[in-house]
C-alpha cells in the first residue's frame, strides 16, 4: 500500500498511530515478535515494568487509532466526506511554514544590514570634523563652508617644523599632481597651522607657496586654532624652553573631506604619495558613482541649513 | 632673521646638508650619536651645523640620532645573541 493510502486509512487521529505503525514496521523481526508476545516470563522486575509501561502505552494508542480508524472509515463511507488532513494539506502546511521562516529571516537580515550600514555612516561622520573659522594666507576668512564642493585634504603642522611637515607636504603635492594627471580632478589641499604665535598669514603664505600653487594655508588666533584642532581631534603641544624658538609636537595625519564637508578617512605618515593618490582617487570615483544630482541637492541643502551634518557631529560629542 | 633658515626650502636644505655632514663625520669616528665630547675632527662641522640650523632643530636632530642609535644597538645585540645561540653557527653552516 502506498504511504498516502496508509495515512488515509488510519483517519483523523491516524497521524500519530500512523507514525507508530511505521515505527513498528521498522523494528527488527525479533523485536516485532517480542512486541506481539509482550508478556514474557522471567524478566528483571525493573525491565519488566519499563517494557510493560511502554508497550501498554503503545497498545493504548494503537487501540484508539484502530477505533478512530474504524469510526472514520465508517463515517467516511456513510457521508462521503474526506479527512481534511491529506498528504497535500500536509505539504501545503509545511510549505507555508517554510515560507514564513524564509520571510522572517530575510527581514531580520535586512534589519541587521541596515543597522550596520547606519552605524558605519555615523562613525564616519560624527567622530571627526566640525565648524571652524580661520584666516587664509591672504588674510581672508576661511570656514568649514569653504571646504564644500570638492574633495579636500587637511594637514595640521607649523612652518618651523624641522623635517616632518616639509616631507608630508611634499608628499601631498606629489599626490595632488598625480590625481590631477590621472583622474583629472583638483583636490583642495589645506595646511592648518598649530603654531598661531609664530605663523602669521604672511609667514604661512611664504611657506605654502613653495610646496604647491594650490596649497591653502590657514592660521588664526590661539582660540580659533584650538577650536579647529579640537574639532578634528588633532593633538598638539608646544615643547622647548625658549619663547621664540620651540617645536610643536603634533599628530601627523592628513584628513580627507568629501565635497559635502564630511570627514571621509585619514592617512598616516606611513602612506606614500602613490598610495595617497590611489586611495583618494578611489574615494573620488565612489563619490562620482552616486547620482550627481542627489549629491548636488544634498550639498545645496547643507549650504542652506549651515552644515547641519557637522552640527550633528558636534552635538554627538 | 634666523626664521628664514627654518621656513624656506633653501634654508632647510642648507641645514640638512650641514646636519648630514656632521653625522657622517661622527660615524667615521665610530660614534652613532652625540654623547659627551665631540671628537676634534668633527668640531668644525658641529659649529657649521649649529649655525645653519635653529637650536631647537639641532636638539631635535640629536635626539633622533640617539633614538636611532638605541635601535641599532638593540638590533646588533639581537643578531649577536642569535649568532651564538642559534643551532648551527652562522659563520659556517650552509644555507638550507
Amino acid at each position: 500500500m502506498s504511504l498516502r493510502r496508509q495515512a488515509l486509512a488510519t483517519g483523523r487521529l491516524g497521524l500519530r498511530a500512523f507514525a507508530e505503525t511505521q515505527q513498528q514496521q521498522l523494528l527488527h523481526p525479533w523485536q516485532q515478535a517480542a512486541a506481539a508476545a509482550w508478556r514474557q516470563p522471567a524478566r528483571s522486575l525493573q525491565l519488566a515494568h519499563a517494557q510493560d509501561a511502554a508497550w501498554t502505552r503503545l497498545a493504548m494508542v494503537r487501540g484508539f487509532a484502530a477505533e478512530a480508524g474504524q469510526a472514520a472509515a465508517a463515517s467516511g463511507k456513510g457521508t462521503g466526506k474526506k479527512s481534511p488532513i491529506t498528504f497535500n494539506s500536509m505539504l501545503l502546511g509545511v510549505g507555508c511554514f517554510l515560507a514564513v521562516v524564509a520571510v522572517a529571516q530575510n527581514k531580520a537580515q535586512q534589519k541587521v544590514e541596515g543597522m550596520m550600514q547606519r552605524s558605519q555612516e555615523v562613525v564616519g561622520k560624527a567622530a571627526v570634523g566640525g565648524p571652524f573659522t580661520l584666516t587664509d594666507q591672504d588674510g581672508k576668512p576661511f570656514t568649514n563652508e569653504n571646504l564644500l564642493g570638492k574633495f579636500s585634504v587637511l594637514y595640521f603642522g607649523f612652518t618651523h617644523c624641522p623635517d616632518i611637515c616639509p616631507d608630508e607636504l611634499e608628499k601631498l603635492a606629489e599626490a595632488l599632481d598625480t590625481i590631477e594627471a590621472e583622474a583629472k580632478y583638483q583636490v583642495r589641499p589645506v595646511f592648518i597651522s598649530v603654531d598661531p604665535q609664530r605663523d602669521t598669514p604672511k609667514a604661512v603664505k611664504a611657506y605654502v607657496k613653495e610646496f604647491h600653487p594650490r596649497l591653502i594655508g590657514l592660521t588664526g588666533s590661539e582660540e580659533a586654532v584650538k577650536a579647529c584642532s579640537k574639532a578634528y581631534r588633532v593633538y598638539f603641544h608646544k615643547t622647548g624652553d625658549s619663547e621664540t624658538d620651540y617645536l610643536v609636537d603634533h599628530s601627523i595625519i592628513m584628513y580627507l573631506i568629501d565635497p559635502a564637508g564630511e570627514f571621509v578617512t585619514f592617512y598616516g605618515k606611513n602612506f606614500t604619495a602613490r598610495q595617497l593618490a590611489d586611495s583618494i582617487m578611489q574615494h573620488i570615483a565612489k563619490w562620482g558613482d552616486s547620482s550627481a544630482a542627489a549629491q548636488e541637492a544634498a550639498a545645496a541643502a547643507r549650504l542652506k541649513t549651515g552644515t547641519a551634518g557637522s552640527q550633528e557631529g558636534l552635538a554627538q560629542r | 632673521m634666523s626664521s628664514e633658515k627654518a621656513t624656506t626650502r633653501s634654508g632647510r636644505a642648507v641645514c640638512y646638508s650641514a646636519r648630514d655632514a656632521f653625522y657622517q663625520c661622527l660615524r667615521e669616528c665610530g660614534l652613532l650619536e652625540v654623547k659627551g665630547d665631540i671628537p676634534s675632527k668633527c668640531k668644525q662641522l658641529r659649529a657649521k651645523f649649529e649655525s645653519a640650523c635653529l637650536p631647537s632643530w639641532v636638539k631635535h636632530f640629536d635626539e633622533l640620532q640617539s633614538k636611532r642609535a638605541r635601535e641599532l644597538k638593540t638590533q646588533y645585540a639581537a643578531i649577536n645573541s642569535k649568532a651564538t645561540t642559534a643551532a648551527g653557527n652562522l659563520a659556517g653552516a650552509a644555507q638550507k
